[in-house]
């Protein structure tokens, strides 16, 4: 597998590092590899074969490697060649902290769904057709949750009584969530 | 004519051939009618064997329908355009209701206006009422992905008054990022 790798040299070095840094974005749930972009130098199914082995690589890298020589060892390791080696240990240097915090939250959502983003908005009601003047405010919540690889949208509304009780329910547990980390 | 209680509307023609119909009760059978008809308001909750036993002396069944139906819309209407008790018993002379009938129904609106206001307002349009929040603390110790993670994860459960829950997870740094937000609101729903 690793020595696929090979055919990162391929590559000239500006796109190589490119290439690294495109399979990291995919990995962090952004915009990932394009094949267009490497069509020059590579053909369709070194593509794929380069790219499989790559993200299998940093995986397993990123999951134990804590500084920049244990990531290059344990490169040499997995079979690839120096060269590539370092290009590779660099750019999981450079962006430990983001791939670890994506570790993390792929981590916390193994099992169900989980939440990705969210979009708060605050309204003030004016009026009904139960009542003419209501003049209270409301708070619009937009859950973004992932569930099995897709993503669904759920809009609570909460008065503010109601935004109270999930702000004390939730400061309560951010209580034992700071214990946690001290 | 323009009535407040009817939202500075004509008053509905419905509405003025019924008042012919309200006149016809005494003041007390009025007023024991107000009170039930604005139970059923604010609980939905009418006695129609009590209202029958008040009214059918006087009244034809469709006659009962219609003075309920009549009482409910003079109440529900004025207190969702907020006429005070005063106003209210000015127009509905105005309409041709003898002045004890409105002394009547304007003792029991005005003694439940704020309460009968609460009750509009809750029941007006909501997507979304949240009931109960429900949320445990994991602590992650390693995983597939990453060898040595040692951070919290919280999982929350909303429940709505209608029954439907939500569950997710949602890891400690975004987590602490939604609790400050959400405090941010309050706040500012607060200052409103």
């Amino acid at each position: 597998m690793a020595t696929d790798l090979e055919l990162l040299q391929k590559l000239e070095p500006n796109d190589s590092r490119k290439f690294v840094h495109a399979a990291i974005n995919g990995l962090c749930e952004k915009d990932g590899l394009h094949y267009e972009e490497y069509s020059n130098s590579l053909s369709l199914s070194e593509y794929s074969k380069l790219k499989q082995s790559l993200i299998s690589t940093i995986r397993q890298t990123a999951r134990q490697g804590t500084d920049k020589k244990d990531f290059l060892d344990s490169l040499v390791k997995l079979g690839a060649p120096q060269d590539v080696g370092g290009v590779i240990a660099e750019s999981l240097w450079v962006r430990r902290d983001e791939i670890r915090a994506q570790f993390i939250r792929d981590s916390a959502s193994f099992s169900h769904s989980s939440l990705g983003d969210y979009d708060i908005r605050t309204k003030l009601v004016l009026s009904s057709d139960k009542l003419g003047s209501i003049q209270e405010p409301l708070l619009s919540l937009d859950l973004r949750l992932h569930e099995g690889g897709k993503e669904r949208v759920e809009s609570l509304e909460l008065s503010k009584d109601e935004l109270d009780k999930l702000v004390t329910s939730l400061e309560a547990a951010n209580k034992v969530v700071l214990q946690l980390r001290t | 004519m323009k009535f407040r209680f009817c939202g500075d509307l004509d008053c509905p023609d419905w509405l003025l051939a019924e008042i012919s119909t309200l006149s016809k009760l005494t003041s007390i059978k009025m007023k024991q009618l107000c009170g039930e008809v604005l139970k059923d308001l604010l609980t939905g909750d009418l006695n129609y064997e009590q209202v029958e036993k008040w009214t059918s002396a006087r009244y034809e069944e469709s006659d009962i329908k219609a003075a309920v139906a009549a009482l409910a819309f003079i109440m529900s209407s004025a207190a969702k355009f907020n006429v005070d008790s005063d106003s209210l018993g000015n127009e509905l002379q105005q309409l041709g209701l003898p002045k004890e009938n409105v002394g009547s129904l304007c003792k029991v609106y005005s003694e439940s206006l704020v309460q009968l206001q609460d009750s509009l307002k809750g029941r007006s349009l909501r997507v979304y009422k949240l009931d109960s929040v429900d949320w445990r603390v994991d602590y992650i110790l390693s995983s597939s992905s990453l060898q040595d993670i040692n951070e919290p994860s919280v999982q929350l459960k909303l429940t709505s008054t209608a029954g439907d829950s939500l569950a997710f997870s949602v890891d400690g740094d975004q987590f602490r990022v939604l609790l400050k937000d959400l405090k941010q609101a309050r706040q500012l729903m607060e200052n409103l």
